[in-house]
């Protein structure tokens, strides 16, 4: 389902690429971001916000995520802290969690997230790519940011400490369960 | 760790790796890297902030391979004592570089560098030293003997003194830690 506020097919609102930068400076400071802005061809972020209410084309996103994708991997811990601080800038104030999956779904045209509840602390999530993009969104080193947006997401949702307990991988999915400890 | 093995259309073998440099402030990692990288040396000292991470690919002969490599120039500064653990996790070569004009960044290689880096080594990990600066002629307080000792002592696979302003034997200490990486045949995590 796509709400009212999605964006076109081929846009992303600007505030998921603002909340993805923001990772980036939090987790490898100015350096950091700038190498992986540098690697995406996107360098003119740098210093700069995009306005937070407009929308850019998706291809800024996929670009985004092949340099993290490229120069960030082998770092499973970096990959996941970037995944957690996305998550909260996206979603500040939290939300509940399946509201807060439905959103990235809104944001994500060429993926697909299924949320199953086991109970009310216990999410099994299935992230699919389309066939063109699956390098992209279900590569292994990409499981790590995966695992750190939903982490976080429950944790904003129900509080205490969150587990990501299980992924699985196949050919175009992502199976991801998280839950409280 | 690395993704090794994806074979070209001639047979060549395809490596990844993630290679780390460690060392205090100020001994030119980032110019060690630009000049690997862009062949260019530049003369104003800008600390680096976090980490700058870059990326070249490279043949090697003896064995024969293409590697592309990953590079971490991870901030020396005190002030990411905390955040840099994160930086080092997955780093399968580490070079670590001192300035042979200052006896504190060469001291800390063993009392800080390597303690603070050894909770990430794998069987596989290879480390080199580097002692950097060696240009500055008149200045040099560390000698080549020195250098070695430390190098036996903490186990590196290779040592060399280094010049980024000159280029001096900078291409040679990533392609050497290059090649014994290859011959470890490390095996693709996860």
């Amino acid at each position: 389902m796509v709400s009212a506020n999605s964006p076109a097919p081929n846009q992303v609102q600007n505030s998921v690429i603002n909340a993805l930068l923001e990772a980036f400076y939090d987790v490898l400071d100015l350096d950091g971001k700038r190498s992986l802005l540098d690697f995406a061809g996107l360098s003119e972020l740098m210093d700069s916000r995009l306005p937070p209410r407009g929308t850019s084309n998706w291809g800024i996103f996929l670009k985004l995520l092949n340099a993290m994708r490229t120069l960030l991997q082998f770092s499973d811990r970096i990959l996941f802290e970037i995944g957690r601080k996305f998550s909260i800038y996206l979603d500040p104030c939290g939300s509940s969690f399946p509201d807060f999956i439905e959103r990235l779904n809104d944001q994500f045209h060429e993926l697909e997230l299924h949320i199953t509840p086991h109970s009310r602390s216990e999410y099994e999530i299935t992230v699919s790519a389309s066939e063109n993009r699956s390098a992209l969104f279900s590569d292994t080193w990409m499981h790590y940011f995966y695992r750190g947006v939903f982490m976080e997401g429950l944790r904003k949702s129900i509080g205490g400490e969150i587990i990501v307990d299980n992924t699985q991988c196949d050919d175009n999915s992502l199976h991801i369960i998280v839950k409280s400890k | 760790m690395s993704l090794p093995k994806n074979t070209t259309p001639t047979n060549v073998p395809e490596y990844t790796f993630k290679i780390g440099l460690l060392g205090d402030e100020g001994t030119g990692k980032t110019s060690l890297v630009n000049r690997f990288i862009e062949g260019k040396f530049e003369i104003d000292y800008k600390p680096t902030l976090g980490v700058s991470i870059l990326t070249k690919k490279i043949s090697i002969k003896n064995p024969d391979a293409i590697v592309n490599l990953v590079i971490w120039d991870i901030a020396g500064q005190q002030k990411y004592q905390n955040i840099r653990p994160m930086y080092f996790q997955g780093c399968l070569g580490v070079i670590f570089v001192y300035d042979v004009t200052r006896p504190l960044s060469f001291s800390e290689i063993k009392t800080k560098w390597m303690p603070d880096f050894k909770q990430f080594s794998t069987p596989d990990t290879c480390y080199s030293l580097v002692g950097n600066k060696k240009d500055l002629l008149d200045k040099v307080k560390i000698t080549t003997e020195q250098g070695k000792l430390l190098a036996k002592e903490i186990g590196v696979v290779d040592f060399f003194e280094t010049s980024a302003m000159t280029g001096e034997n900078v291409q040679t200490i990533f392609e050497n830690l290059v090649k014994k990486l290859i011959l470890r045949k490390t095996i693709p995590t996860p």
